[in-house]
């Protein structure tokens, strides 16, 4: 699903601040495989998903997801990559705090091309997965931390993506949430969906089949 | 005489105001131009993707004001004509010098180049990996020399505009009374009428079955036949005078306006049908659409036309 | 996706970012107003005034003697009549009256109902008067400025007047014309024809000067190239001349004006570009989420000016609202003054509502262009924000 080849991230290339994020990353994730990115914060990790997120792009290397290279694409077509294929979820939730939860999961598909109907029946869809639905209609200001996160889970799912990455996702939960959240990514995992978390939460660890994969200093730690 | 009217002043400071951010835009243009390479990885490079975003939508807004300002300038124009002894419409002020004509023909053709520019910036922008980007801003390049040159002669046209000369009006620069036919080609007024109707067939064929050079040509003919059968037959309609020739009359609130629809569509028609014809190698969904919008406009011109004349045969009973 | 969504985010971030757009719109607001009210009032004078040309003369006829106008024969009409295009001919009597206590001036107009008006213009002055009542007994109409002078010095039915034969004419005040007509009629003294005559010393086989109308405007150029011929001693004034002449002095002023306002919208474009140039962290994580759920730059382009279109957009109505109803509720306090010269008598001039597209385009392109152009770079900056480093 996602091949990683020989990439290298370099941060203000050319100056005397130059700094090394990534080296020589090389990293296969076959699809509904679950890896762990797991590293101290300034490892590199976040950087990473954002290559393999097209937020950002790779000095050297090749990034492949689904059949696409996106080490290098244009802005519309990265953007269309993230919507369609893409959902993130963050550690600070990263939420439209005045809007509902509803229309908070409806961000992603306002461009999309598609019909009411068919956004309506997607947005149902993930807040379902999410188990989020009863809360449709609340504002997202007033849900809990656990609530916002599942919101944030809904809204990465909004366009049905093959691959859902994580940044630090349960860094503002506590562990009673935090578990939920784990459980939500098993369920997900078991629908298809192709997960990367980026963190340094050992709960993860713990969870069944899943691949930890260590990030040191922009290298993996083999 | 620049202090003439509101709108002369209006115009030409907005038109400065468009040029000082199309200079702004060049400044962002010329590194582009000369680094551009989407396969580089290096800041510098995408420093310029971003950079390149901002000339796009400085260049996008400028020129969408700039299409906004040719009808602004026909009324402006159209309005001066009050000044100006012996004018009764824009012809008249438009001859008042030597830049007049000339520099509405510019002004006309420095459009069709903004429109190019911004389908080709549309295409430029769907591709995966911006292909025609220096293409576009060359395209640029020779645009701002346009217009660059083009609010030089606003200003020197404006301003050498006489007040106390009386120029001809339009009933002697299109008259019946100059001599020879002014139809182009020696054509009669009912050859004219047939050869009308039978380019506009050939536009819309061209556009259904999505032919290049046949649009190319139909329509760059349509524009220049339409030209002279507006003037020459359909406008003596409009103006229900036997007599009375004028492109410009017509842009009268006499006659609710209907100028700036009658020129809008033949002039946008006969666009979208030259700009399919350039695009047709690219292929894509761009082309279709222009092909349609094309035939669409030019249905439009006809039919504004073609209603006056049949109005007034059903008022009146006769042709004129 | 329906349009809903996106509106509702529009408004969304317009709330959020209230405090930002707040003075902005205030400032538009104002600029508008100011570029607005005064448009509307040149406009609606221009239209008054020209809608009151209009029924003026196309031609007017005087006799002159060395430079200086005399009165002009009646005889001369028939011989005018007789041009080909010349459907009337009329005389028409008037002068100025000075009216000593003020050392101002009224303009006495003679009118004979009888005959076909010499002016369709009196007619509208007159408009709504009983005119048979006028003629009966002999009364004059007064403007608003004659009134208000003959009030102050408590003449309030009638006015004598002093004829050159040194008699003394009692003429009684009949009514004001409306104050429509205050352009043209303010200091207007309307009378009988008789009266008039007598009152300004015009001999009976003489006039001020003779009208003539020609509705055909391809057949003015002969009828003026023939009236030049006609006599050599005569003025000949075209109301074309006319209307170029008001037409310059009011697109002067207005120009003249929109040149001073040149620096006015040049400090507002510099406060628009500073006030939006610097981005809050809260508004770079939203387009950093927008990003980040695959909105591309184009689309946070044309969402963030949609932004502030919608602030410029409704700056421009309210600034509307406003303008129109100070020029034609409140009849443009101070404003305008700076259109009225008042060395004769003082106008009190009442605009009358009258709006045209072409003004709200003028003043539309000349507001939008400049607001439109400030932001650019701002929301440029905006869009380009790298999504992950603003979501930390």
């Amino acid at each position: 699903m996602i091949r990683l080849e020989h990439v290298c991230k370099t941060f203000h290339e050319g100056t005397p601040e130059a700094f090394e994020a990534l080296r020589d990353i090389s990293l296969h994730v076959a699809a509904s495989e679950m890896v762990i990115l797991k590293g101290i914060s300034g490892s590199g990790k976040s950087t990473l998903l954002s290559i393999i997120g097209a937020l950002s792009k790779p000095s050297s290397g090749s990034v492949i997801v689904g059949n696409q290279s996106v080490a290098k694409l244009s802005d519309l077509h990265a953007s269309h990559y993230r919507r369609d294929t893409l959902g993130f979820i963050f550690q600070s939730f990263n939420l439209f705090e005045e809007l509902s939860v509803e229309d908070n999961v409806a961000l992603p598909l306002i461009h999309a091309p598609i019909t009411h109907d068919e956004a309506a029946t997607r947005i149902n869809a993930a807040l379902e997965r999410a188990h989020i639905a009863h809360k449709r209609k609340v504002r997202a200001a007033l849900l809990s931390g656990g609530e916002k996160q599942r919101c944030a889970i809904a809204r990465a799912l909004a366009s049905d993506p093959k691959v859902l990455l994580c940044d630090e996702p349960t860094a503002n939960l506590d562990s009673q949430n935090a578990r939920a959240f784990c459980d939500n990514l098993l369920e997900l995992r078991a629908l298809g969906k192709t997960i990367i978390v980026a963190t340094h939460d050992p709960i993860f660890e713990t969870l069944e089949g899943v691949r930890v994969v260590p990030i040191v200093s922009g290298r993996i730690d083999s | 005489m620049i202090f003439l009217s509101n709108a002369v002043i209006v115009f030409l400071l907005v038109e400065a105001l468009l040029l000082s951010l199309l200079l702004l835009a060049l400044y962002h243009v010329i590194p582009i131009i000369r680094h551009w390479d989407f396969a580089d990885t290096s800041p510098r490079q995408y420093a310029l993707e971003k950079r390149s975003y901002l000339a796009q939508l400085i260049i996008f807004f400028t020129l969408a004001f700039k299409i906004a300002l040719l009808p602004y300038f026909a009324y402006m124009i159209d309005g001066l004509s009050l000044m100006v002894p012996g004018a009764m419409c824009a012809a008249g002020v438009l001859g008042a010098n030597d830049y007049g004509a000339f520099l509405l023909g510019l002004k006309v053709a420095i459009l069709f180049g903004v429109g190019l520019w911004i389908i080709l910036n549309r295409r430029d922008l769907q591709a995966s990996d911006y292909p025609y980007t220096r293409l576009k801003y060359l395209l640029f390049l020779a645009l701002f020399a346009l217009i660059a040159f083009e609010s030089a002669l606003d200003w020197l046209y404006l301003s050498s505009i006489a007040t106390t000369t009386p120029v001809s009006c339009c009933s002697s620069i299109y008259g019946a009374s100059t001599l020879g036919s002014p139809i182009p080609f020696g054509l009669s007024k009912e050859e004219l009428l047939i050869l009308f109707y039978l380019l506009y067939a050939l536009c819309l064929v061209a556009a259904l079955y999505s032919i290049g050079w046949i649009s190319l040509f139909a329509n760059a003919a349509l524009i220049y036949i339409g030209y002279y059968a507006v003037v020459y037959f359909f406008g003596l309609y409009i103006y229900e005078l036997p007599t009375h020739q004028c492109p410009f009359c017509m842009l009268q609130r006499e006659y609710g306006y209907v100028g700036y629809a009658i020129w809008g569509t033949l002039l946008l028609g006969g666009f979208f049908g030259i700009a399919s014809a350039l695009f047709a190698p690219l292929h894509g969904s761009t082309t279709r659409a222009l092909y349609r919008l094309s035939a669409l406009c030019n249905t439009l011109f006809v039919l504004i036309c073609s209603t006056y004349v049949l109005r007034y045969y059903f008022l009146n009973g006769v042709w004129l | 996706m329906p349009a809903k969504r996106l509106i509702d985010l529009l408004f969304l971030l317009l709330y959020r970012h209230r405090r930002k757009h707040m003075g902005v719109f205030l400032l538009s607001t104002l600029i508008v107003f100011v570029l607005l009210s005064f448009m509307l009032t040149a406009q609606s004078l221009h239209h008054t005034l020209f809608s009151a040309l209009e029924q003026q003369p196309d031609f007017i006829v005087q006799k002159v003697r060395g430079g200086r106008s005399v009165d002009t024969p009646t005889a001369w009409m028939e011989e005018f009549a007789r041009i080909h295009g010349v459907e009337r001919v009329a005389p028409r009597l008037f002068g100025r009256y000075f009216y000593e206590p003020n050392e101002t001036h009224f303009t006495l107009i003679g009118i004979d109902p009888f005959e076909a008006q010499s002016s369709k213009f009196l007619e509208t002055l007159v408009a709504g008067l009983d005119l048979k009542c006028f003629i009966a007994e002999d009364g004059m109409l007064i403007g608003e400025g004659v009134k208000a002078v003959l009030d102050h010095h408590h003449f309030f039915d009638y006015y004598v007047f002093r004829a050159p034969d040194r008699s003394k004419i009692e003429v009684p005040i009949m009514g004001t014309l409306p104050r429509e007509a205050a352009v043209l009629g303010n200091d207007a003294v309307l009378l009988s024809a008789e009266r008039a005559r007598t009152i300004l010393g015009i001999a009976h086989d003489h006039a001020t000067d003779i009208a003539l109308f020609v509705p055909n405007p391809l057949e003015r150029d002969t009828v003026r190239d023939k009236l030049i011929m006609a006599h050599f001693d005569t003025r000949i004034i075209a109301k074309s001349e006319l209307e170029k002449l008001y037409e310059r002095l009011y697109n002067y002023k207005g120009a003249l004006f929109l040149s001073l306002f040149t620096a006015v919208l040049l400090s507002f474009m510099m406060i628009l570009y500073a006030r939006y140039q610097g981005l809050h962290g809260s508004e770079r994580r939203e387009i950093a989420i927008l990003r980040a759920v695959g909105w591309s730059i184009k689309e946070v382009l044309s969402l963030k000016l949609l932004e502030n279109a919608l602030v410029a957009f409704g700056a421009f109505a309210l600034g509307f609202v406003l303008s129109y109803m100070y020029v034609f509720f409140l009849q443009a306090p101070l404003l305008r003054e700076v259109f009225m010269g008042f060395e004769n008598l003082r106008v009190h001039l009442w605009l009358q509502p009258h709006l045209e597209g072409a003004t709200l385009i003028t003043v539309a392109l000349l507001y939008f262009t400049p607001f439109m152009a400030a932001v650019l770079i701002p929301v440029w900056r905006a869009a380009i924000t790298e999504p992950l480093e603003a979501m930390r």
